[in-house]
């Protein structure tokens, strides 16, 4: 079934925007460039650079002039080095699956292909970014692809964006390294390291194709077989039990179960102090998951950035962990105003889990109110966090 | 052993050999460096204490070795390292760790530049030239998990001739100036040369400086002329005196001109060596030159430069200073010789018509019947000159220049003992000549009151100064000299002498290409000729580089296929590698682990899109041959 999302991504161009700037800021001069490559030194090649300075200014007292000679080698390995790192890299391209949605720890399944469109060997590839390499291949002969699995660094919940990445040459010496453009707009989402746990308390169960509760009530069509009873007007010829109609009762019809399922509101906020944000996430996930997959329907409120996601039972919920690899928390309290327009957005009928990395007393007073109009609270919360409003309290695990 | 990284850190412990001057040095490394890398070595436990311990232990182990074998301990953090590298290798390192080792053995390198630059580091700097990268590149593919790290000529030529580059144009900044005076007192000057028991640079191959003119000899530096009845010292009452005559250089072409560079000024003290009587000097290294009394020049400062150059030209014919009867007795002033001296001079010096004669027949008995010889025992305090001349008869320089000066003296001939250097031959690849320390000597200088001061050396082999031969020894020190002109003292003027050198050629092609027009469309035809023909056989080379592309999987499992399908196993289009395999297996076909090793491999690269690393071809090569003779058999 697919999922009925509500989920609003950031606004399109924002982050690119900001990475433009950056780079315009850092590289005046290529601000047309799109494809912008840089040649850089890597620490090796600062750590000669330093070797250089040193030898030049030793050379000075020396009585030989041969220390510039070997000053001279070690400069020759920097500016092969820029030469073949730059050639390496310059046809060499990036091909990779737009989004690759993976859990905490693992690596992306799908393998990452270079493309070296160029007539020369592409030599020690990597892709880089902020000095940690994603990937990395040896050797792309020329004119062919090849194809490698990204390394096992996406340790983190996070979005690791390729375009925020570099694709980097470092042959032959690892001194220099010629960088350009990932040129893809790919995306590594990383959620949270889900575990099990029970499945929320639901209010307002409704009849809901999926839904794993059953009511009194009997439907035409359905998963679980309640038995049969004589047609009646309306009815669907398809509907007929032949079987039990052939035995002189008249004409039987088969009638289900009906399918219900409720409705939990995952409330989640996380103070950017606190040290339990990453496991209040992590708790909201598993919550969540094991609401969708005990039928019922989620609705996911990301207080700190004020976005929502509703999955329905069964539902596909890569747009849940999608969330929870996006969620970032901003500095910023819980306000009154935001938790009524969280809860102004929720079905009215639906259980309110709070999922929070401490209790304020405007939310308690918040709490209170709602409890005072009669909807079922549940609290998520730390170990050891005391609270002081009467509703149920569940404590994740924040190891 | 294979390792680039070791190889190179076995060029360093090589350079830190240089340092020492030693080929046992070279051997106990070496031989260190091998055990360091034996199998034996790798059950020793390495860490970080052992490696402590060897960087104390080496750095005092040096100190030690070097008191003990009377030479310099300046090298002995080299040595501390050079242990923890030995240490370092008996563990698996880091990356960062194997960095620093080629760090380490860089800097060895650099000692080897600065210290001991002479001809046999020549092959250590091309060992270099190839190791350092090679090591470069080795780290770089561990870093990527391949064995690759083949440095092929389009990176070394490139990176021989950015050295080379570099090694010309960069520029040779200095720091100098008279307030950088590195002065050494006038008594110590050569001391330490000349007495081998002071160790230091006796014997030496250092270079101190290179001189270039004819009829080169004896560089005065110093003159002792004050004898107490003990030891010559030098005269500290002095006079200084303007030699510098006003000379057009029309004037001092007629003069013999010498030129010469110094390599470290701080040896020299105030002094500038001179041979002859100097009419004009220049340079930019020193202020006011002054003659002293003795014939010496000094200066009122000196400091080295970038470029320690003078140049300066003597006298052919200089005039004779006549001496005061007070300098006559100064000059002669003389122990009393025993009985037995006496009679030994009138025997050496029977039948002298003048004094030159009595002074050329005392010298030229002690060049013939004694020795010269280095770390001779100590003279007799009391007697010192009877025990030389009756019993030690052997000595280094000093010793005959102080005995026949004493002897002179005693023939009332004014004498002085002169210290300086002698010029070695010219080199066969260039007229300039090498003064290192060791060619360090002692003369006399005796005063006759037709000839002015004239130079007498008792020394046996004294004077050097004999023409290089065609021997390899000779070979070798002419190459030396080449090496030392052209590479070591290749400084700011000899930069900027090429540089204008090279601007002058190239600015004169035009002008050389005007007047040889023909011949200048004859050599660009020529020089078009292998362009156009590589260029019409460009299409045949680019099919056969396109032929002989590195074989795919696909190649050997089409191979396979081939083979199977002449003994009657086809594999039909529908059906998958695996299901063909498991076939050949239902029906038992021959070499099936072979053949389930060559579709395993061509599943992994078909779908994988990886090509084939070289040791796997060569592996799937013999794979394919073993099938193909196993099929053959069976047929």
């Amino acid at each position: 079934m697919a999922s009925h999302a509500l989920y609003e991504p950031p606004a399109k161009g924002e982050t690119e925007k900001a990475r433009d700037h950056e780079r315009k800021s850092r590289f005046p001069l290529a601000k047309n460039c799109r494809y912008l490559r840089v040649l850089r030194l890597t620490r090796t090649g600062k750590i000669f650079l330093l070797v250089i300075v040193v030898m030049q200014f030793a050379s000075i007292t020396s009585q030989s002039g041969l220390l510039v000679w070997v000053v001279g080698l070690i400069t020759g390995c920097l500016i092969v080095n820029a030469i073949g790192a730059f050639r390496s890299v310059r046809k060499v391209r990036l091909r990779v699956q737009n989004r690759m949605l993976i859990e905490e720890g693992s690596a992306p399944r799908e393998p990452w292909q270079v493309v070296n469109a160029g007539k020369r060997r592409a030599r020690l590839i990597t892709v880089e970014c902020h000095n940690r390499v994603w990937f990395s291949v040896a050797e792309a002969p020329a004119g062919q692809t090849v194809a490698a699995a990204p390394r096992d660094v996406f340790k983190q919940r996070g979005v690791y964006a390729l375009a925020d990445a570099w694709l980097v040459s470092l042959y032959p010496f690892g001194l220099i390294k010629a960088m350009h453009d990932t040129e893809c707009d790919a995306e590594v989402l990383v959620f949270p390291k889900l575990y099990a746990t029970a499945v929320p308390e639901v209010r307002g169960l409704d009849p809901m194709l999926g839904g794993r509760h059953t009511g009194p009530g009997r439907i035409a069509a359905g998963e679980k077989f309640a038995g049969v009873r004589p047609i009646q007007s309306g009815d669907s010829y398809k509907q007929i039990h032949w079987k039990s109609s052939a035995k002189g009762a008249g004409l039987m019809v088969k009638s289900f179960e009906e399918e219900l399922a409720g409705r939990a509101s995952l409330l989640v906020f996380c103070e950017k102090a606190s040290p339990h944000a990453e496991a209040c996430i992590r708790a909201a996930g598993s919550i969540a998951h094991a609401g969708v997959e005990g039928g019922h329907q989620i609705d996911f409120q990301n207080l700190n950035e004020g976005r929502r996601v509703r999955v329905q039972p069964f539902g596909d919920n890569s747009r849940l962990l999608e969330e929870l690899a996006r969620y970032s928390v901003p500095s910023g309290d819980l306000t009154a105003e935001a938790i009524e327009a969280a809860v102004a957005n929720v079905p009215k009928r639906s259980a309110l889990h709070f999922v929070l990395t401490g209790i304020s007393s405007t939310l308690e007073a918040e709490i209170r109110k709602l409890l005072a109009a009669r909807k079922l609270v549940i609290l998520h919360l730390p170990p050891g966090t005391r609270v002081n409003v009467d509703c149920p309290v569940h404590h994740f695990p924040v190891s | 052993v294979k390792s680039a990284r070791n190889q190179f850190i076995l060029a360093g412990f090589l350079c830190q050999g240089l340092a020492w001057d030693s080929w046992v040095y070279w051997l106990v490394a070496t031989a260190l460096w091998i055990l360091a890398l034996s199998p034996l070595a790798k059950k020793a436990k390495g860490g970080p204490n052992l490696e402590l311990a060897a960087i104390i232990g080496g750095a005092a182990a040096s100190v030690l070795a070097g008191k003990l074998i009377g030479q310099s301990s300046h090298f002995f953090l080299g040595d501390g390292v050079l242990c923890l590298q030995l240490a370092r290798m008996l563990r698996p390192l880091s990356r960062r760790e194997k960095l620093a080792s080629v760090l380490i053995a860089c800097f060895h390198l650099a000692v080897a530049c600065t210290l001991a630059p002479n001809i046999s580091f020549l092959m250590l700097a091309l060992a270099a030239l190839i190791l350092l990268p090679k090591s470069l590149v080795e780290l770089q593919s561990e870093e990527f998990n391949t064995h690759d790290s083949q440095l092929d000529w389009t990176l070394l030529v490139p990176l021989s001739l950015t050295a080379l580059a570099v090694f010309i144009a960069a520029p040779r900044f200095s720091f100098g100036g008279p307030l950088q005076l590195g002065s050494v007192a006038g008594g110590e000057l050569l001391a330490s040369v000349l007495d081998p028991a002071g160790g230091g640079y006796a014997n030496s191959p250092q270079v101190l400086m290179q001189v270039q003119g004819n009829n080169l000899h004896y560089f005065k530096c110093m003159a002792l002329s004050q004898f107490d009845g003990h030891e010559w010292r030098v005269d500290e009452n002095v006079g200084l005196r303007s030699f510098q005559r006003h000379l057009t250089e029309e004037d001092l072409a007629s003069y013999p001109a010498r030129r010469v560079r110094v390599k470290n000024v701080n040896f020299l003290g105030r002094v500038l060596p001179v041979d002859g009587v100097p009419v004009a000097m220049r340079g930019k290294f020193f202020s006011k030159p002054l003659m002293n009394s003795q014939g010496g020049i000094e200066c009122v400062s000196i400091w080295n430069s970038a470029n320690n150059y003078y140049e300066y030209w003597i006298d052919p014919d200089p005039p004779i200073d006549p001496l005061s009867p007070p300098l006559v007795r100064y000059y002669t002033t003389h122990p009393a010789p025993s009985t037995r001296l006496s009679h030994w001079m009138g025997e050496v010096t029977a039948g002298a018509t003048n004094q030159l004669d009595t002074a050329r027949r005392i010298e030229s008995y002690l060049r013939r019947n004694f020795t010269y010889r280095l770390g001779a025992p100590a003279l007799k305090r009391l007697d010192t000159l009877d025990d030389f001349i009756f019993d030690k008869r052997e000595g280094h320089c000093e010793r005959f220049a102080s005995a026949l000066a004493l002897l002179l003296r005693m023939h009332n001939i004014p004498t002085r003992i002169v210290i300086g250097y002698v010029a070695g031959a010219p080199g066969r690849f260039s007229d300039w000549r090498q003064v290192r320390f060791k060619d360090a000597h002692s003369w006399i200088e005796a005063w006759f009151p037709d000839r002015g001061w004239t130079t007498f050396d008792a020394t046996p082999g004294g004077g050097g100064g004999d023409d290089a031969g065609w021997g390899v020894t000779e070979f070798m020190e002419s190459l030396d000299l080449v090496w030392y002109s052209h590479v070591i003292s290749f400084d700011r003027a000899a930069q900027r002498e090429l540089i204008a050198g090279f601007m002058a050629g190239m600015l004169s092609i035009p002008r050389i290409v005007n007047r040889n027009l023909a011949l200048f469309f004859l050599v660009l035809a020529v020089g078009f000729l292998p362009w156009l023909y590589r260029r019409s056989r460009l299409p045949i080379a680019l099919r056969k580089s396109q032929n002989t592309q590195i074989p795919t999987a696909d190649h050997f499992y089409a191979r396979l296929l081939r083979s199977l399908s002449k003994n009657g196993w086809r594999r039909l289009p529908e059906q998958t590698p695996d299901e063909f395999l498991n076939l050949l297996r239902a029906e038992n076909a021959p070499c099936l682990a072979e053949i389930d090793e060559l579709t395993r491999v061509f599943c992994d690269s078909r779908y994988g899109e990886q090509p084939l690393p070289t040791g796997e071809i060569e592996r799937l090569t013999a794979l394919l041959a073993r099938i193909e003779d196993g099929l053959d058999f069976q047929r």
